[in-house]
């Protein structure tokens, strides 16, 4: 049996050829055995691999995996651009005139009278922490030219931090 | 982003949603469909992180691409179509020459199944679907990428020759041969795995 | 055009229109905020997603044990002035994030939904808040999202 009447054998199995050959081929398994048995392995493999797909699940979490996903398409999506103040403006500029006054006034009363909530951090950048388990401590530690804050909680006991470096503030 | 609860929804109306910019709707469609997406992508490459790379990147392409999709197949078929070239591109740059070569010499003039002697009983008879399931994905890991691709893309995807050959970017004769060889090396593994297992 | 128009009157009234509403809009915004569970090790090779390079400079001036930090799970979300949201980072770690206005948060971690602190913080552009301690070599980093 030669290359061709293999492959000729493989395509009469995935019915790829025209009915008048694959009559041929069809005589042609009848008669001879070697060709017989060529095409009922083919069609064995095939039928074991017919609707048996490895079952697999992806091995990420549901979130982790969308994550990236997430983060990807916000990063390739062109910023949209939602400025609502400047379109408050647009539409708001025919009022200006008349609106002035009144507007002066309620600035002079919003800073008069507000408290905002920053008033209550004596240091913006500083955090303020608080511990909800009575046997916790907490730490803190700023990197003011990073901007960063770690803020963290031990066991009472335990003031070494996560040991291997000096609990001191960085600056 | 909408709060809107999509698990309910068919695939048709999350399509529709996520077409109009709803993430929400394209990330149920993600929950729904990614085992799908990965089992195809690792079917290809054999390797679980690569796989899980390019199934994520076969979603963010899906998602720039939703405006193409006509419905013409069913959403996972189109988004297994985007996987599908994905893996292809990626094993395309990643084509490793070791003992894969001889049998790609061979892919043309078909040498190396010939001296594969033909399996007479099927070893694949009595298994139990899930045992059967491990034991062609075990065999699909032997097989070269190049014969694997075929194998997948004819037994898994249902295409036909014609189209693999369009998928893979080869000649149908190509297709052929190494859907041949790939088949004929599957029996084989699949009668020795069952050797094994009598032993 | 008259030159009445641009009087110096109705100009400063309009500026001071004009901050009055921007005032208020920058109180009123949401806070657009990204929060990622992060993992540290010392094995360069660990399972996961290294975080970006500008979180790691931040993390490596830290006094932290780790030289490695690896993404376990990130959320982005948005918290309307003056609200709370509860994200789910992990079984075992959740947090609760108050929209405090002005660019001010409460974060508020959980271990195994019990809480363990609270934290206020000002969080600007580009400002970092890392808290943990409480699990093993998980840490949560919460910022601004880009």
């Amino acid at each position: 049996m030669n290359q061709e009447q293999q492959l000729k054998l493989q395509s009469f199995l995935d019915g790829e050829l025209p009915e008048s050959e694959a009559r041929e081929i069809l005589a042609w398994t009848q008669r001879d055995s070697a060709a017989a048995g060529l095409l009922a392995e083919l069609r064995n493999t095939r039928a074991a691999m017919a609707k048996s797909e490895p079952h697999l699940s992806v091995p990420e979490t549901r979130e982790f995996f969308w994550s990236k996903i997430q983060r990807e398409i916000r990063r390739l999506e062109p910023s949209k651009k939602t400025a609502p103040e400047i379109s408050i403006f647009a539409a708001l500029r025919r009022f200006l005139f008349p609106a002035g006054a009144l507007a002066a006034l309620v600035m002079i009363l919003h800073f008069r009278g507000s408290t905002p909530a920053t008033d209550n951090l004596a240091d913006a950048d500083t955090p303020t922490v608080e511990t909800t388990l009575a046997s916790t401590d907490a730490t803190t530690y700023r990197d003011a030219s990073e901007g960063t804050t770690l803020v963290w909680f031990s066991p009472a006991a335990d003031n070494s931090l996560v040991p291997s470096k000096k609990p001191t503030a960085i600056n | 982003m909408s709060d809107k609860n999509y698990s309910s929804s068919d695939d048709e109306s999350l399509v529709k949603a996520a077409r109009k910019g709803e993430l929400a709707a394209f990330e149920e469609l993600v929950f729904r469909h990614r085992d799908k997406i990965y089992a195809r992508a690792f079917s290809m490459t054999r390797h679980e992180e690569d796989a899980v790379d390019l199934s994520q990147e076969a979603w963010i392409k899906g998602w720039q691409r939703l405006g193409q999709f006509q419905g013409d197949s069913s959403f996972t078929t189109w988004m297994t179509r985007i996987c599908i070239n994905l893996c292809l591109d990626h094993l395309r740059r990643q084509k490793k020459h070791r003992a894969d070569s001889i049998e790609e010499m061979d892919d043309e003039s078909g040498g190396v199944e010939r001296q594969i002697p033909v399996v007479a009983v099927n070893p694949t008879a009595g298994l139990e679907r899930a045992e059967l399931r491990q034991k062609i994905d075990a065999a699909l890991g032997q097989l070269s990428a190049e014969h694997r691709t075929v194998l997948v893309l004819h037994e898994f995807e249902d295409l036909e020759y014609k189209e693999i050959a369009k998928t893979v970017g080869c000649s149908m004769g190509t297709v052929m041969s190494r859907l041949f060889y790939a088949r004929r090396k599957m029996a084989a593994l699949l009668a020795e795995l069952k050797n094994e297992k009598d032993r | 055009m008259s030159t009445k128009f641009f009087s110096p009157t109705r100009l400063v009234c309009a500026a001071l229109f004009f901050l009055l509403i921007a005032g208020a809009t920058a109180r009123a915004a949401d806070l657009a905020l990204e929060a990622d569970l992060v993992s540290g090790s010392n094995d360069p090779q660990a399972k996961g997603t290294p975080v970006s390079p500008q979180i790691e400079k931040k993390l490596g001036r830290l006094p932290l044990k780790w030289q490695h930090y690896f993404v376990v799970n990130s959320q982005q979300f948005s918290v309307a002035n003056g609200e709370s949201k509860d994200v789910s980072l992990s079984d075992a770690c959740q947090i609760s994030v108050k929209n405090l206005g002005g660019e001010q948060v409460q974060l508020t971690l959980m271990s195994s939904g019990q809480n363990v602190g609270k934290i206020k913080q000002s969080l600007k552009k580009g400002q970092t808040l890392v808290a943990g301690g409480n699990a093993g070599n998980s840490i949560v980093v919460l910022r601004q999202a880009d």
